[in-house]
């Protein structure tokens, strides 16, 4: 499928229902580790609910909404990232990202993420780009520190996971300079 | 609403849109709709017959149990603390009504009069998101506060 070369190992590849069995296996496999920071576990039982995210994440990626891609390393599926609720008004999206545990502790997401910040400065025309982790999660939270975004507020008891109330760090990445000039 | 045209567009994006009477029973007949849906709840604030202003709960996420308060008086009616009590108000429905355990209120930096509202009811300031918002081609940045409805030390959900 489309992707775009991030460097010799990785490669970011638009969705397509083609993945659904390596993606659900790579899901399944770290359901317990994606858990502890990730809400939607448990509305993935099967194959089919993998078939149906890559199909959704295609269309509205057609309708201009979002930009979904799975992250691939040395050719395998590694994980998935993107830019959601991309926001036409103001011109801002955020990212998410999420790897297997065997892919963790090599750079894979701070080299992604740097690509994406590229593709939302070229082909999106962002003025800012968000990132919102749980306070907790160090590891999330050390990829937008690593890149210079700023951390902008801490949410308090933002969102409930599993039972377990999380606060939420949000880190911005302004794109462009003479930030409170007018926009056009 | 067309009286307050210039005084609301100094922080609110949608006056453009609302050109008509028909707009605003739109306006009125979709909020209903999503009030019935229970994402969002708007009211019309009405002193000796008259309507001032607008407040209500939106975003109200069932998981979270977390709500966006938002607000707006007509000009001749602010600096009476109608607003404060309002909130106040739409606090206890969030409590009682939709058991939501958050309220977040977001203010544009320089809208002094909406942010004096948070902070009079206490809420904390949680953060300033830049360039949140282009308002009429001006960029915006917004200041968070919430407010806490149950003790922070609890971590189960129930």
């Amino acid at each position: 499928m489309f992707y775009r070369i991030v460097n010799d190992q990785i490669q970011l590849h638009l969705t397509h229902p083609h993945q659904t069995e390596e993606l659900f296996a790579l899901t399944d496999r770290n359901r317990e580790f994606l858990k502890q920071w990730l809400p939607w576990l448990d509305k993935v039982q099967g194959p089919e609910d993998s078939r149906h995210f890559l199909k959704e994440q295609l269309q509205k990626y057609a309708e201009g909404t979002l930009l979904t891609v799975l992250i691939y390393y040395e050719g395998k599926i590694a994980g998935v990232m993107g830019f959601h609720q991309i926001g036409q008004s103001n011109r801002t999206a955020e990212i998410g990202y999420w790897l297997g545990e065997e892919y963790n502790g090599r750079g894979i997401i701070t080299a992604c993420v740097r690509e994406l910040i590229k593709i939302g400065q070229e082909y999106l025309k962002l003025q800012k780009i968000i990132i919102r982790c749980a306070t907790d999660n160090a590891r999330s939270r050390a990829v937008p520190l690593r890149l210079g975004f700023e951390l902008e507020g801490t949410f308090r008891r933002a969102e409930n996971l599993h039972g377990r109330w999380i606060d939420i760090n949000v880190f911005g990445l302004l794109l462009e300079e003479n930030s409170h000039e007018p926009s056009d | 609403m067309d009286r307050n045209r210039h005084f609301l567009r100094q922080w609110l994006p949608w006056i453009d849109d609302t050109q008509t009477p028909d707009d605003t029973r739109r306006h009125l007949k979709e909020r209903l709709q999503a009030s019935i849906g229970g994402d969002e709840i708007h009211l019309t604030i009405v002193i000796d017959g008259a309507i001032v202003g607008r407040a209500g709960l939106q975003q109200i996420h069932p998981t979270n149990r977390t709500a966006n308060i938002g607000y707006w008086l007509g000009e001749e009616f602010t600096g009476r603390g109608i607003m404060s009590e309002t909130v106040r108000e739409l606090i206890e429905i969030g409590r009682h009504y939709y058991s939501l355990q958050k309220l977040t209120i977001r203010c544009g930096t320089e809208n002094v009069k909406s942010r004096a509202v948070p902070e009079r009811l206490g809420f904390q300031h949680e953060g300033t998101l830049r360039r949140n918002e282009n308002l009429y081609g001006r960029w915006i940045d917004h200041e968070v506060y919430s407010l806490l409805l149950e003790p922070n030390n609890s971590t189960e959900s129930h």
